[in-house]
């Protein structure tokens, strides 16, 4: 792991920063808001003004979004010293630069330069400088300025340096967070989750393919979406015909139940002890960064998850064989990866404005894997699904604009979305310096796993 | 091309030897000439402010009509992407002399 400003990333707690912050939003909004989130039935949905207003939005860009680490990349994607990539990070464009050979030499910046504000790079490259097209200011990979042509007597070069942005790495996971100062410490994430992600071979995975799904619904209805299977049987035939887990994340019935149950247990005797096979689980919060790791079997004797079942590429990381394992990864409260023996998913689901949510996925597969494996067949269950939710969550937010529109129960099958829907009402109520300012000890819940007779060990996946 | 002697020329090499000769311009750079002329990698990011050594060059012949190493391009050199060399030189501070004289440039392959 690694971060631009270790290691006191984690954030001073109490109501003076709370306070600090609130008073970044507009005194009227923040008291429209406030007693917006207290009427907050709790096991239901927002009322509309949450998934509209753009003063909402607004707030959430100023105190919400700048402290969330963020998925922006894989470390593949800059091998070599110089490399950079440009990328938006909410509304701010950053560049990933690899300054160094060894795996912890990347950095982030603002793409911004110090001299008058110009985009240093208008899209990825490589150079051992980054030049700015407009006064030609130079800057090493690292962010010092290094060109210091007429730069005025007095103006310390030293003091002119790129902006970071916070950079933690997680197995070859590029995440960023825009204030690191105010985001979670995101050790914790970085020690539970790496060596599952390794073992899972993330770290040494080689892009296949990358696809955007831009979706025209605030960024909470698309992850409220993505918490719950309760749609996958009316919304997602593919889904539901590969994944075993929707026989009791997507139902209610004993029958079925059962028969995840002696799925799941046929699998764990199968993984008996190892510790890449375990589940983890911390809910967060604004000083804990949110993470955790779900695994359970595909189900149905299927190997991948793929159309026919059978695997698409070789084996991933570390692990010795095929088992039918899929992991499921929640780095942080945007972004996910999906892990199967053979090819791995990261998810960011990236807002870009009150009614402008943008999901890119990226499949990535062993980097020894060979040449020709189809990206196709790889992307195909993630790509159906996506588009699919994209239709049911963009038919969601056009009912929610209605004047009918009334905020609706969430069901036993929506558990983890309600948990969502609780931390953000949490989170944004402590943010503008409302309530007690006392973190609540009732946090997003950990998914179930096995069987939902037993409400801590059922299966809630996001599809 | 250029009568030999009339006017300045520069002569470029890429790595493999093959030659471009080119004729100069009294005053105008090596990166100049080379960007006129289509010839090699060099990039000339910064245009020539000597601010981002994509016009790394090795002075093969003519390294005494060409202007002193500025402290400047010195330190630019550190940021080559092709090794540096003790002929390496940033193209955008090679002025051409007024006077006919024949430079020979090689270029590496990356900048």
């Amino acid at each position: 792991m690694s971060t631009t400003t270790p290691p006191d990333v984690q954030a001073a707690s109490g109501d003076c920063q709370a306070a600090a912050y609130a008073a970044r939003v507009d005194p009227q909004q923040r008291e429209t808001m406030l007693a917006m989130l207290e009427r907050q039935r709790p096991g239901w949905s927002l009322e509309q003004y949450f998934y509209r207003d753009p003063g909402v939005f607004e707030a959430e860009r100023k105190l919400w979004f700048n402290r969330q680490w963020m998925t922006v990349g894989h470390a593949s994607e800059i091998p070599k010293v110089g490399d950079r990539i440009v990328r938006r990070l909410f509304d701010e464009e950053i560049l990933v630069v690899r300054h160094g050979e060894g795996p912890e030499d990347i950095r982030a910046f603002f793409n911004v330069c110090t001299h008058r504000g110009s985009r240093l790079c208008t899209g990825d490259g490589s150079g051992r400088l980054i030049v700015c097209p407009y006064h030609a200011w130079s800057f090493r990979p690292t962010g010092e300025l290094q060109s210091r042509r007429e730069l005025p007597e007095g103006v310390d070069p030293d003091t002119m340096g790129l902006r970071p942005v916070g950079l933690v790495q997680v197995a070859g996971v590029l995440m960023c967070a825009l204030d690191p100062q105010q985001a979670p410490d995101p050790r914790p994430m970085v020690e539970a989750l790496e060596p599952m992600l390794r073992h899972q071979g993330v770290d040494r995975g080689r892009i296949v393919a990358r696809r955007h799904y831009p979706t025209g619904a605030n960024w909470k209805l698309v992850l409220e979406n993505f918490f719950e299977c309760y749609h996958c049987v009316p919304a997602h035939p593919e889904y539901t015909s590969v994944n075993g887990h929707v026989q009791v994340s997507g139902r209610r019935d004993e029958r079925s139940a059962q028969q995840w149950d002696e799925e799941f247990s046929r699998w764990q005797q199968q993984v008996d002890g190892s510790p890449f096979r375990q589940s983890v689980w911390e809910s967060g919060g604004l000083e804990r960064m949110s993470h955790g790791v779900h695994q359970k079997p595909i189900g149905g004797g299927r190997m991948s998850l793929t159309e026919d079942g059978k695997p698409v590429s070789t084996l991933m990381g570390d692990q010795q064989a095929f088992d039918g394992t899929e992991a499921g990864f929640r780095l942080g409260r945007l972004s996910f990866v999906g892990a199967a023996n053979d090819y791995a998913t990261m998810f960011q689901i990236i807002p870009r404005g009150p009614l402008e949510t943008e999901v890119v996925i990226t499949w990535l597969v062993a980097d020894d894997a060979p040449a020709d494996v189809d990206p196709d067949r790889i992307a195909w269950m993630w790509h159906v699904t996506t588009l699919q939710d994209k239709r049911i969550t963009e038919l969601n937010a056009a009912g929610v604009s209605s004047s009918a529109y009334r905020p609706g129960p969430y069901t036993a099958l929506e558990d983890q979305t309600d948990a969502f829907v609780q931390s953000y009402v949490q989170e944004m109520t402590q943010l503008l310096g409302g309530g007690s300012g006392e973190p609540q000890a009732a946090g997003w819940s950990a998914p179930r796993i096995g069987r939902y007779k037993d409400a801590a060990n059922a299966d809630a996946s996001p599809a | 091309m250029s009568v030999a002697g009339a006017q300045p020329e520069v002569v470029f090499l890429d790595m493999a030897g093959q030659a471009t000769t080119c004729a100069a311009a009294p005053g105008s750079s090596v990166m100049q000439v080379a960007m006129q002329n289509g010839v090699g990698s060099i990039r000339a990011e910064c245009g020539g402010a000597c601010s981002c050594a994509t016009c790394h060059v090795y002075v093969v012949e003519g390294m005494q009509v060409l202007p002193e190493q500025s402290e400047v391009e010195q330190e630019m050199l550190d940021f080559t992407a092709a090794e540096r060399r003790d002929n390496s030189r940033l193209g955008c501070q090679l002025l051409v002399p007024a006077e006919p004289a024949r430079i020979v440039i090689q270029v590496p392959d990356e900048q």
